[in-house]
């Protein structure tokens, strides 16, 4: 249960990252600008859940 | 430079779903009917009627299983990153007329072939249910393998797409290339029946960490590779960048070639 916790918090965080810079920021970062927090999630995602079943 | 637009890639998804199926009576209901043809031949053929056995498991139907895991997302990435490279030259009565986000014809291709992928899933994981498989708790992490696997799809069709808008023979070398990548993929066999040399080769496949990650959890029971997925993920956003680097340096060249 406390899986999926984690994963929809993580997955909300990024949701709500994505819609701030697709509406508040110009158009012309704004795909750089989503290639960073794509990496910062999946890296993020994998990197904690691998430390979350280490620890199981 | 042009946006992308949300609605624009929900309509050419949608007529990309309703041409593929057009004029047959059954219509969409084809996007079911192959899959449950393909796991059916997968499990069924293979796995049942001619016996075959995965090194390791005393699970009937386990290579049955290990075949629909591998194959099932490489169709969806080899689909993508195929039609992707082509993307720009089929779509130019689009792009020469609309005033339209040239990414957003790769991301309606990625959608079209998610929609495919969801229905074998789904069938895939309901034979599963049905055979009374013991499902690993991995699982809920297949949308997230999912979307690397096809955001690395992504980078490598803008990548084709773009060159082949200049040299016409990028698309056959992307079929030649993705038809080698695929034997190099252990996928219709395990990497153990390589020779050592071949193995540790295999081990820098991209393709490889991401099919491994399926046949860990549906067949072994196990998590995905994390470490892997973690330099996969750099590896991805890396390609992506340089990818869309060279497609903003030739945005407005392709524009004027096509």
């Amino acid at each position: 249960m406390m899986e999926i916790i984690f994963l929809l918090g993580w997955t909300g965080l990024f949701l709500m990252g994505l819609i701030f810079i697709w509406r508040k920021l110009l158009s012309r970062i704004r795909p750089y600008l989503m290639l960073v927090l794509s990496l910062v999630f999946l890296t993020g995602l994998f990197y904690l859940y691998e430390l979350w079943v280490a620890g199981l | 430079m042009s946006t992308l637009n949300a609605s624009f890639i929900l309509e050419i998804t949608k007529r990309d779903f309703a041409e593929r199926f057009a004029g047959s009576v059954l219509g969409s209901l084809w996007a079911i009917i192959w899959p449950i043809v393909n796991l059916f031949i997968y499990i069924v053929i293979f796995g049942k009627i001619m016996g075959a056995r995965l090194p390791g498991t005393s699970e009937m139907n386990a290579y049955g299983i290990y075949l629909a895991a591998g194959l099932i997302p490489w169709t969806a990435f080899a689909s993508t990153v195929s039609r992707s490279a082509s993307a720009f030259i089929e779509k130019k009565h689009i792009i020469t007329k609309v005033n339209t986000s040239l990414p957003s014809l790769l991301l309606h291709i990625c959608l079209s072939e998610t929609i495919t992928y969801l229905i074998s899933m789904t069938v895939f994981i309901l034979i599963l249910l049905v055979q009374g498989h013991d499902f690993h708790r991995g699982m809920i992490l297949l949308p997230f393998l999912y979307y690397l696997q096809q955001l690395f799809a992504i980078a490598l069709g803008l990548f084709a797409a773009v060159l082949n808008v200049f040299i016409r023979d990028v698309r056959e070398i992307t079929g030649v290339t993705l038809q080698l990548w695929f034997w190099f993929t252990p996928i219709v066999y395990v990497a153990e029946i390589l020779p050592g040399v071949v193995q540790r080769f295999i081990a820098f496949n991209p393709m490889y960490i991401l099919v491994q990650s399926y046949q860990r959890i549906f067949v072994f029971n196990d998590y995905p590779p994390f470490h892997a997925l973690v330099l996969l993920t750099l590896l991805t956003h890396v390609m992506l960048f340089f990818s869309f680097l060279l497609f903003r340096v030739l945005e407005k060249d392709i524009r004027d070639f096509l």
